[in-house]
């Protein structure tokens, strides 16, 4: 069975990773989808590293924080999996995620990254209907995978808060590009290199996962937050000479 | 009647007269040698003109956080690397880091900073430390020393949960810590070290020992010299070979059956040493995790050691049991390459007669 290095980065938020850590333990199934944990943590000092330290997770403790970007790519060199995958710390997974999703990825080998659905994502891997929070949620995500079973649609973009990739595709295209720190735009950006090197992306419709939605970057005040994000995009369109909306 | 030189010399010794020759006194002279108060004036008016330069001035900023700190100490690095005369290749000297440590306190006066105990290196190259400090080690006085030094970043890596080894090593600022949650020792640890740091020059440090900023200097600046790997020459420590320790003899033995006995005991598998990045890429950092192995592998990739007089104590015999077996295994692989003979071909027997290889 293929071992997927599931990376996680944070920055003082130890009660959302504590969550997102234990629906991962509760809800992987080992012996079908064995996985690695990593967290990598931004310099936080609300007792996040130490937590880590005692569950025994793999961490990375930087001394600053570095923004998602770079925070990945430190991930993903010490990663050990034939499967990586990025994860945001605020987002909650549901029963048989991992299996659904590395299901997805080895549907073909042009497959390169495959995302779940949520309810809070721009672009098509919003569901349109309502998602309740907490445990109301598990019963929703169960009904999902029972009804859309293998249903999976080609996209030309994937948002990077749970993104599973193949390692090949990662040594042919390298790391995320870091002029996105702190965030935003980096997946677009790598979704791009990646078709571009003829890798196909998956949106897995029999995967939900509850997403609470920039929760790092809102609590620093939402016009910040849309300047980071305007900065970027034009960032995005100096790089490329392309409009990302096109691909969402 | 012509004594010969052994008879003369018993002959002085037992009459009491004690002849010193001149190469043994220009020996003690340089010893003795004290570096003149002129040229630590000099470095230290040559730093307060540094750290008086606008491109300086603009980007240190007024602020003294860690971070800046840690800047002001990169600054110094680059503007001291301009200034001294130093060319690669040269051995690094007392006195070139008595002058470095000079210049640094001019720098730091003029900028009117805290003195820093730190130790200015001319390297044209960015470094790195891997800290290997699994088995609950507290790597405080090794990263007190690694402080001293120009480098980049600072990588610690640690097992199996140990808080006070984590809280021992998150106190000093500026340093990354990978935690791996199960126990994996300290072999494993310096590939995913290795792994992680994107720098030219890596330093690879017992996070268990205190070694001095002073000797670990040498590693780095053989390294920015050309070398593709730099060890700490234990020759002198060990002395005699009956007084050696059956891991040094075991290093030797493979050294020497390799093709390479100017390298002694001098082994990759013994703390610290350095790797340039293109060498350790070259051999792979998955071999890394098999000391001999890479030692092996760089050996047979013909890559070129430097054997640095440090200065440092013994290393501590940690896993020691284990790297008896990595050295049979990395000898048996170069045998699968090389033949059974390895660099030894017989030039007596004709052994493909019965079977045998090489002659």
């Amino acid at each position: 069975m293929r071992r997927t290095s599931i990376i996680i980065p944070t920055y003082n938020a130890l009660e959302l990773i504590q969550q997102a850590v234990s629906a991962i333990r509760l809800y992987t199934d080992e012996s079908e989808t064995p996985y690695e944990l990593v967290v990598v943590d931004n310099g936080s000092t609300d007792g996040t590293c130490e937590w880590c330290v005692q569950e025994r997770i793999n961490l990375i403790s930087l001394p600053g924080n570095t923004g998602f970007p770079t925070a990945c790519n430190k991930g993903m060199r010490i990663a050990s999996g034939e499967c990586l995958l990025l994860l945001n710390n605020d987002v909650t997974v549901s029963r048989g995620w991992l299996s659904g999703l590395q299901r997805a990825l080895d549907s073909s080998p042009e497959v390169g990254m495959v995302g779940p659905v949520t309810n809070y994502a721009s672009g098509k891997q919003q569901v349109g209907f309502e998602v309740p929070e907490g445990n109301g949620f598990h019963g929703v995500a169960a009904q999902v995978a029972r009804q859309r079973q293998g249903q999976v649609e080609p996209l030309l973009r994937l948002v990077g808060f749970c993104l599973l990739m193949k390692r090949e595709l990662y040594e042919r295209i390298g790391e995320l590009d870091e002029r996105f720190s702190p965030g935003h735009y980096e997946d677009d950006d790598y979704c791009l290199r990646a078709r571009m090197n003829g890798f196909s992306l998956l949106m897995s419709h029999d995967v939900l996962v509850y997403h609470q939605g920039s929760a790092s970057f809102k609590r620093d005040g939402l016009q910040e937050l849309q300047q980071l994000v305007e900065r970027n995009r034009q960032r995005f369109v100096e790089k490329w000479q392309i409009d990302p909306m096109i691909f969402i | 009647m012509r004594h010969s030189r052994a008879m003369r010399s018993s002959m002085r010794r037992k009459s009491g007269i004690r002849r010193t020759r001149s190469k043994s006194s220009s020996r003690l002279r340089k010893s003795a040698y004290v570096l003149p108060a002129s040229r630590l004036r000099r470095a230290y008016d040559e730093g307060r003109l540094a750290a008086e330069s606008s491109q300086v001035r603009t980007e240190l900023g007024s602020g003294s956080t860690p971070a800046d700190i840690k800047r002001a100490q990169l600054l110094l690095h680059e503007s001291w690397t301009r200034s001294s005369n130093y060319r690669a290749g040269m051995g690094l000297a007392e006195s070139m880091l008595r002058e470095g440590q000079s210049f640094s306190a001019g720098f730091m006066d003029a900028l009117q900073l805290p003195k820093q105990d730190w130790l200015p290196l001319p390297l044209l190259k960015r470094a790195a430390a891997v800290v290997l400090s699994c088995g609950g080690v507290n790597a405080s006085a090794c990263l007190q020393q690694l402080a001293r030094l120009p480098l980049h970043e600072i990588i610690v890596v640690m097992d199996g949960g140990d808080l006070g080894s984590f809280g021992a090593s998150r106190c000093h600022p500026g340093v990354t810590i990978i935690h791996i949650g199960q126990m994996i020792g300290g072999d494993l640890a310096r590939s995913i070290g290795a792994r992680l740091c994107g720098m030219d020059i890596i330093l690879f440090a017992d996070g268990g020992k205190g070694d001095r900023a002073e000797g670990l200097a040498q590693l780095l600046t053989a390294i920015d010299g050309g070398a593709d790997i730099a060890l700490n020459d234990e020759t002198e420590r060990l002395g005699a070979f009956r007084k050696w320790d059956n891991l040094s003899r075991v290093k030797a033995f493979m050294n020497w059956s390799l093709g390479r006995p100017d390298l002694h005991a001098n082994s990759v598998v013994s703390l610290p040493h350095a790797w340039s990045r293109e060498s350790l890429l070259a051999v792979g950092t998955g071999a890394i995790a098999v000391p001999a192995l890479a030692q092996q592998a760089a050996i047979g990739g013909k890559l070129r050691f430097a054997q640095c007089p440090c200065g440092l104590g013994a290393p501590r015999e940690d896993g020691a049991a284990l790297a008896f077996g990595d050295h049979f295994e990395a000898l048996q692989a170069a045998m699968k390459q090389q033949g059974n003979r390895l660099a030894l071909p017989d030039r007596v027997r004709r052994r493909g007669v019965s079977g045998g290889g090489w002659q």
